[in-house]
């Protein structure tokens, strides 16, 4: 029971051979250059770039196998995802972009924004959640970023460079939430970063990319 | 006269710009003088003559005058600086009569003008009665209502067209694309037979706006899809894919997330729209024709519009009926004229118009 | 090497409700407005098919435009010949004209304008773009026409050795002519606006090549620009051309319809199909009414062609730049 991932990934010329197993509960930290194709994986396993041979499944559910055809539709792999360049909407308000999946599984507009408020209470920003994300500072887009992919308590959680664009003053803020935040969480989480000391207190396992 | 080789050859050197900038000066004056004098010439010789024959002679000669003048830095310096002459100079005549354009339309058009121009219509007034009788309210009200119909009809359609195109990407998408470019070169006319044969003849039996309005639809639409195209394009997909890796559907993605985005450049894709249709005339002659009264029934009979009310009041052709179609002119091109400032304003410099 | 990215896989995703409905709606819509210009075409030839059918091939070739008296003593005949002649003839002077000048404010404003104009005279540009063309008409018929009559007079005392510079009478106005010039002038802003955006995506590291190799200003254009723009600027021409095909008011306004071939430009004699079905539609006998729809028809898959094709050439040149 877990997420596995063996087979090429890679966009147009690039691809590289990968072979993950991540449990649940786990923790992976994959760490490396840039351009050695970390955050393709993670693309590949939200369903936004596809595999170029072999196999992804979760569950035992195949998301994604060229040789059947087989591809999951992102909008169904139900992963939480914080992008590198974390994509907030930029006409919504921070909690309407919370609430965006939510809404997304059916719930009504009061329900979804209930629980985004609580979401963005936990990471401290109840106080801003009706500005927009160009109204903010980039440490509390992040959260947001954050707030907006574990509300969905997705069975998968991708983080991408989840510290990369924050000043170093919220860096150390955003480092000491992230644990807490994810302690005590079910689901398997994939995070990727350049930097070996971001994943040191945060991973159960960590994996190289050369 | 070394400044002009600099810029000719754009080579770095040392400036001393207040010598330089005075030498120039002398070199423009001299040229100009020359210029002047051989367009003289040319005049009595060809027999040229008025404001317009003047700046023709002096264009054929100002060329010439410059290539000379660089000569002596060879014959390519020469070359660059008469077409430079013969770039600006085309440049410059090419805008004269558009500038004639807009001056004599409001020159003339202010004879129109009197207080109840705007307020009344032609109903109880013939068009070569005096200028402070009767006005072009039912024209402004008639097409109003037209836009308005080909509005409803065409922004609609021609952003579902632009969605099907570039978030839905179906199978018809590239055919679709290319027949809407194309669709934006039919003659109005026919756009206006088309609707003749088929609202006009067969489903009302009689002129009437609606008809007038589906005409325009027609032309309008092109644009707005081709704009809305545009305009979706600029969208990144990493939104797209962020709305989807957050579960949401295509339906949700592209109401909640990329339409909110491009708001503004889709209304500016409408406006510019409006603006291409609303001076249309060849259609309404065959569809909502005119009428010298102030109507709003869209189903029964004519409506004015302002096209239609110039191009009958040309036609009336007595002075204060083309007086009046002058000052008709001028309230259409203020129209389209604030359209298109509006659709300036509102989409930035992102959004282009699209042929 | 095959390519596996998520737009070129062949993927089978099944997708919800909600989805399926939107996708089948936008479609729908795209396919109506689509399906319009074949709609345009059936029904102006299922009104007008009894006029090919009666007149067959002479449709096109004769100029004789006659709806008959209606006792039936002088039985009708529509021929477009000469409506043809004059939409060619009009178009070809108004490109002709309207090429140079396209070709020169599009330079001027991408390489030779200082940069603090080049963005309000392109706004203006635009502007002028939209000028409506009954406008146009009025200042043609107003102040162009005794204008551009002048000139043609002197044309004519200068060159009436070239045939088509010849007048069977000293009238000047309302000729070919001046409605080609009338037309140039309402066709130039998109004739220029398809060449300057030809020629802006002209190479840089070329430019500044030949820029660098000691070349003047006017020999980089000449060598790079004008080159790289050449196929954009023949699809922009067309677009113009296929307006021009196309114009109605205009031409009405400054044209002296006459049912006769006409390629003396400066006679005052001439008409496009546009203008006749204008001009006739509001006497007209039924029967005629079905000529003119075939008339239309004509005009329609002319301009749909010339449109088409140029279409073709402009996106290609916007795709290889």
């Amino acid at each position: 029971m877990s997420l596995v991932l063996q087979g090429q990934v890679g966009r147009g010329e690039f691809s590289r051979e990968v072979d993950v197993t991540v449990q649940h509960g786990e923790i992976l930290a994959i760490v490396g250059a840039n351009g050695s194709g970390k955050s393709t994986v993670l693309q590949t396993i939200a369903g936004i770039a596809a595999l170029k041979s072999g196999r992804l499944s979760f569950d035992n559910v195949v998301w994604d196998e060229p040789i059947t055809k087989i591809f999951t539709p992102a909008q169904d792999r139900h992963c939480g995802v914080v992008f590198q360049d974390l994509r907030l909407f930029p006409h919504l308000s921070l909690i309407a972009n919370v609430a965006y999946g939510l809404r997304a599984t059916g719930l009504s507009k009061q329900e979804a924004h209930a629980r985004a408020a609580e979401e963005l209470t936990l990471v401290g920003l109840d106080e801003l959640a009706d500005r927009k994300p160009g109204q903010v500072s980039g440490g509390e887009r992040q959260r947001v970023a954050l707030a907006r992919a574990l509300v969905l308590r997705p069975p998968v959680l991708l983080l991408d460079e989840p510290f990369a664009s924050v000043d170093v003053s919220s860096r150390q803020g955003l480092r000491d939430l992230l644990p807490s935040l994810v302690q005590g969480y079910q689901g398997s989480v994939v995070l990727v970063s350049h930097d070996p000391e971001d994943v040191q207190a945060l991973a159960t396992n960590i994996l190289a990319f050369g | 006269m070394s400044t002009s080789s600099i810029e000719a050859t754009s080579i770095p050197q040392p400036q001393r710009p207040w010598r330089q900038a005075k030498r120039a000066w002398r070199q423009a004056i001299v040229m100009l003088v020359v210029s002047v004098v051989g367009a003289t010439l040319l005049m009595q010789v060809t027999g040229l003559a008025g404001v317009i024959g003047s700046y023709v002679a002096f264009a054929l000669v100002f060329p010439v005058v410059a290539f000379l003048a660089s000569m002596k830095y060879g014959k390519k310096a020469g070359q660059d600086k008469m077409a430079s002459a013969i770039i600006c100079l085309a440049f410059g005549t090419a805008f004269m009569p558009w500038m004639s354009i807009l001056f004599t339309v409001f020159n003339r058009g202010r004879e129109a003008f009197y207080s109840g121009f705007l307020t009344t219509d032609m109903l109880v007034n013939s068009s070569d009665q005096p200028l402070n009788m009767g006005g072009l309210s039912h024209a402004i009200v008639g097409t109003l209502i037209l836009i308005f119909i080909a509005s409803m009809v065409a922004i609609p359609l021609g952003i579902i067209t632009a969605i099907y195109i570039v978030e839905v990407k179906g199978r018809f998408a590239s055919y679709a694309r290319f027949f809407t470019q194309a669709m934006s070169g039919v003659p109005s006319i026919v756009a206006g037979l088309f609707i003749y044969t088929t609202i006009v003849v067969v489903v009302f039996n009689r002129f009437n706006a609606l008809a007038g309005g589906l005409a325009l639809a027609i032309l309008m639409l092109p644009t707005v899809a081709r704009t809305a195209e545009e305009v979706l394009k600029l969208v990144p997909d990493d939104l797209r894919a962020a709305s989807y890796a957050m579960g949401a559907s295509q339906f949700s993605t592209v109401f909640r997330i990329v339409l909110p985005t491009v708001r503004s450049g889709l209304v500016t894709a409408s406006i510019l729209g409006v603006a291409r249709v609303a001076g249309e005339t060849a259609p309404l002659l065959l569809t909502s024709q005119y009428f010298v009264q102030l109507t709003t029934n869209i189903l029964d009979g004519p409506m004015a519009s302002l096209p239609t009310y110039i191009f009958a009041n040309l036609g009336a052709g007595s002075d204060t009926s083309v007086a009046r179609a002058w000052g008709g002119s001028a309230v259409l091109m203020s129209i389209v004229f604030i359209l298109f400032v509006t659709a300036r304003l509102l989409g930035g410099r992102n959004t282009k118009s699209r042929h | 090497m095959e390519s596996t990215d998520l737009k070129q896989r062949e993927i089978v995703i099944r997708r919800g409700l909600a989805d399926r409905i939107f996708r089948r709606a936008m479609a729908t819509g795209a396919i109506l407005s689509l399906s319009l210009l074949a709609l345009i075409a059936s029904f102006l030839l299922f009104r007008g098919f009894e006029v090919f059918r009666d007149f067959g091939f002479s449709f096109i070739t004769s100029a004789k435009w006659d709806s008959g008296s209606a006792d039936g003593v002088t039985p009708a005949s529509f021929g477009i010949a000469a409506m043809l002649v004059g939409s060619v003839v009009t178009a070809i002077i108004a490109i002709t004209v309207a090429l140079p000048f396209a070709i020169c404010v599009a330079l001027f404003l991408e390489y030779y304008a200082p940069s603090f104009i080049r963005k309000p005279l392109t706004a203006v540009l635009d502007l002028v773009a939209a000028i409506p063309s009954v406008i146009y008409g009025i200042w043609g018929y107003t102040i162009l026409n005794n204008l551009a009559a002048g000139w043609a007079k002197s044309l004519n005392s200068w060159f009436d050795w070239i045939w088509f510079f010849k007048v069977p009478a000293p009238i000047f106005t309302r000729s070919p002519f001046i409605a080609g010039l009338l037309l140039a002038l309402m066709i130039l802003p998109i004739t220029t606006s398809v060449a300057r955006e030809v020629y802006s995506q002209a190479p840089r590291d070329q430019i500044d090549a030949a820029y660098g190799l000691g070349g003047t200003k006017w020999g980089a254009i000449r060598s790079v620009v004008m080159p790289f723009g050449r196929s954009g600027l023949v699809g922009g021409a067309m677009l113009g051309l296929g307006r021009a095909l196309g114009e109605t008011v205009a031409v009405y306004l400054v044209l002296n319809l006459v049912f006769k071939i006409n390629l003396q430009i400066l006679a005052s004699a001439g008409g496009n199909v546009a203008s006749l079905i204008a001009t006739r539609f509001s006497e007209a006998t039924p029967y005629e009414l079905k000529g003119l729809m075939a008339a239309g028809l004509v005009l329609f898959l002319v301009t749909l062609a010339v449109n088409a094709t140029a279409t073709l050439i402009v996106n290609r040149a916007r795709n290889t730049a």
